[in-house]
């Protein structure tokens, strides 16, 4: 009988709220992003542009004191990520949220953020048909999955590998871009030589390479998601043969990422990609990014899209928090700002769509070379303000 | 049951039904704990600053982990692949939504259906199998279907979740609002009515016959219990009720993607279950509440290094309450209360 009692009692005292800090006149900005398991990274890195922007910018846009909410996602976890949104906005009362990362999540989170009008900045979703679409409070500083998966069609033809092989991950990103990069491709006036989708969970390479090979293609692209599989891909490539003998390996600029490319090594050598940025990027402000990002949080582990993301997210959070100065915080016309706004930024000149809140972006073929005994992805050309469609 | 009229002493059958409907009344009176427990979660909801929201996925936790615990608390089977039931019922109320069903209760009941007639049909299917192989079937039918629904784009929008689900205001009354207010009692209201089912069920004759076939099979079948029989039931019953946890969920956050059926979900109910208690139906919801409740808590505390203290959290409790929290309590009460 008293079990219960006690089953009561522990219920009660279970229920005592986590004890949260509410300051005034603040503005709370929510940071809802996976920081543990296997996409941990993408916290990490978030964490440290947040760092480094605050450092560098103080925390206090337009007399706004900003007060940071941050939450584990756990990847991509739509039920977790919808109740933490739901929390943010309705407990916590985050006035401006970043992220969720990936697409289920920013989905799951769309109708919470329109109804309670919270201006949101997509920082780790690539899919179309989100921003502009699902909700007029979504805006994103990360990629759209065209951007990246278009270019290199026309980049092969044009350099004579025309017959090309493509290869990607079984799940949906991988499907959309397997269609997007030949669309290009047949409009570009190039022929597909084969094409493989490859499951997601512990493939076994040498039978996809073996039926590359019989294929004789140009060229392989390749569209993995990043990780072990961007790595496993890119060695099985190297270690059949195909590359050896003059096959051309092309992707998206996941499959080198910086922060697992030394892993991948000589294998990554001469593969071209395509890219939203490289620390590589040649300009001043980059320059000083890279050194003070570097100087801030170590060289290890490298930076990657995550920090850039998160760091033009600040920006436009910045600029638009102290174009409201002295006022009340209000969402629409902060919505109003951030959309058609161009700026510079480290990865080179933005601008979000005035329409869509999507992001145009200059997109970079590269290189994977060695600097300084260094894997970089160098940039060799660049598409200049490349459509989200 | 049969099994317990013939048991009965040859005294005349009114007087041995008579004394054995007075041992199976006894034990579903409502104690006084019992009674505070639900109290407790009403009155929560009063409570300032409380996070309804969580305790909302508390107790579709909670009652999702009571359904395993009528198949591994009072029957000894364990299964691995539950989040397959909670998958089929959260998809079904899903589906239901997308296409114009829109009306939750009966949307609920349909899901309990589905996932219901599925657990039927597998309860028949693993009846005769036991033990280990039981975790590996149970498992790779949760893998199966996760993959099915992951693959299936075009049905299910694969790793982007079901887009366009509508549920309409409970009783055509309270909308669904981004507090969670109404999901709160809502999921408050079902699980309770669930959890009286679900207690009815262990308290009657045949859930004496669960723990019997749990703890000796074989004198169960000498006895002539339907065992066989018995296994695809409460299966069955322990789907729907996963199932209407599903549809809960789907319901509540009008949102459905596949990590509802992934293995992942399937081990976490297992460990609310373990931690909480088996056979007590109660622990399944102490479980939740202290799982849910310090992960929640910890990953505020330390976004990045969480998984750590909850690790931590679970050695000490699977060391220091091996049976679970609320037998290993109810013990040390017992104790205190003989000195």
């Amino acid at each position: 009988m008293k079990r219960v009692l006690l089953a009561s009692i522990a219920a009660c005292v279970a229920m005592l709220p986590a004890g949260s800090l509410r300051a005034q006149e603040s503005i709370k900005v929510g940071v809802l992003v996976s920081y543990s398991g296997m996409t941990s990274l993408g916290g990490q890195q978030t964490d440290a542009a947040i760092k480094l922007f605050q450092s560098k910018y103080g925390d206090a846009p337009g007399g706004h004191k900003i007060e940071l909410i941050r939450r584990d996602t756990t990847g991509p976890n739509p039920e977790v990520a919808k109740r933490l949104v739901q929390e943010a906005v309705t407990r916590d009362k985050v006035q401006i949220l970043l992220g969720p990362d990936f697409t289920p999540n920013t989905l799951a989170a769309a109708p919470i953020v329109t109804e309670a009008k919270v201006p949101t900045f997509v920082i780790g979703a690539a899919t179309t048909g989100i921003i502009g679409e699902k909700s007029p409070y979504l805006t994103r500083t990360f990629f759209a999955t065209p951007q990246l998966c278009k270019p290199l069609a026309p980049y092969a033809v044009k350099n004579n590998w025309k017959n090309v092989f493509v290869m990607v991950a079984d799940f949906a990103p991988g499907h959309d871009c397997e269609k997007i990069f030949i669309d290009a491709l047949k409009e570009a006036g190039g022929t597909l030589a084969g094409n493989l989708r490859i499951p997601t969970r512990n493939p076994e390479f040498s039978a996809y390479t073996q039926r590359i090979k019989d294929a004789k293609p140009d060229a392989v692209f390749i569209f993995m998601p990043l990780g072990e599989l961007s790595l496993g891909s890119l060695r099985a490539m190297s270690d059949s043969g195909l590359k050896a003998a003059g096959v051309k390996i092309m992707g998206t600029g996941d499959i080198t990422d910086e922060s697992y490319v030394d892993a991948v090594g000589d294998a990554a050598l001469d593969v071209i990609t395509t890219g939203m940025y490289s620390t590589q990027h040649n300009s001043a402000m980059n320059k000083e990014f890279v050194a003070e990002y570097t100087k801030l949080n170590g060289a290890s582990p490298r930076m990657g899209w995550g920090a850039i993301a998160a760091w033009d997210a600040l920006r436009l959070v910045y600029d638009g928090l102290e174009a409201q100065k002295g006022a009340k915080f209000d969402p629409d016309k902060f919505m109003a700002f951030v959309r058609g706004r161009t700026f510079e930024s480290p990865r080179g000149p933005i601008t979000i769509d005035k329409g869509n809140g999507d992001i145009v972006q200059n997109v970079y073929i590269r290189r994977t070379e060695k600097v300084n005994g260094v894997l970089q992805n160098v940039e060799i050309e660049t598409l200049a303000n490349q459509s989200f469609k | 049951m049969t099994t317990l009229d013939t048991s009965a002493p040859a005294t005349g059958k009114e007087a041995a039904r008579a004394k054995f409907a007075g041992y199976f009344v006894g034990l579903s009176r409502w104690k006084i704990g019992e009674v505070l427990f639900w109290l407790a979660l009403v009155g929560a909801y009063f409570v300032p600053d409380m996070n309804i929201i969580l305790l909302g996925h508390i107790l579709i936790w909670g009652l999702f982990a009571m359904s395993l615990d009528l198949l591994l608390g009072y029957r000894g089977i364990p299964s691995l692949g539950h989040a397959g039931f909670f998958g089929i019922g959260a998809y079904a109320a899903g589906f239901l939504g997308k296409y114009g069903w829109t009306e939750p209760i009966s949307g609920l009941l349909f899901a309990m259906a589905i996932a219901g007639a599925v657990g039927l049909v597998t309860g028949r299917f693993v009846q005769r199998v036991h033990g280990v192989a039981l975790l590996m079937v149970t498992l790779s039918l949760n893998l199966i279907l996760y993959d099915a629904v992951h693959r299936a784009t075009d049905v299910t929008g694969g790793d982007d979740g079901l887009q366009g689900i509508v549920i309409d205001p409970v009783l055509g009354l309270f909308r669904f609002d981004i507090f969670g207010k109404t999901a709160y009692w809502y999921a408050l209201i079902v699980t309770f009515l669930l959890f009286l089912v679900a207690r009815a069920l262990v308290k009657s004759p045949f859930g004496l016959s669960l723990l019997g076939a749990r703890e000796n099979t074989r004198r169960m079948i000498m006895l002539g219990a339907p065992i066989e029989r018995d296994v695809s039931f409460v299966f069955a019953i322990s789907a729907a009720l996963a199932g209407a946890a599903g549809a809960l969920l789907t319901q509540t956050t009008q949102f459905v993607a596949p990590s509802a059926l992934s293995f992942d979900r399937s081990a976490d109910v297992l460990v609310i279950l373990i931690i909480g208690g088996t056979a007590r139906l109660y622990g399944a919801f102490i479980g939740a509440i202290i799982f849910l409740f310090m992960r929640d808590w910890l990953a505020a505390l330390s976004p990045v290094y969480w998984y750590f203290w909850i690790g931590l959290l679970l050695v000490i409790v699977v060391s220091f309450f091996r049976r679970g929290v609320l037998p290993t309590l109810e013990t040390l009460l017992q104790r205190l209360r003989a000195r």
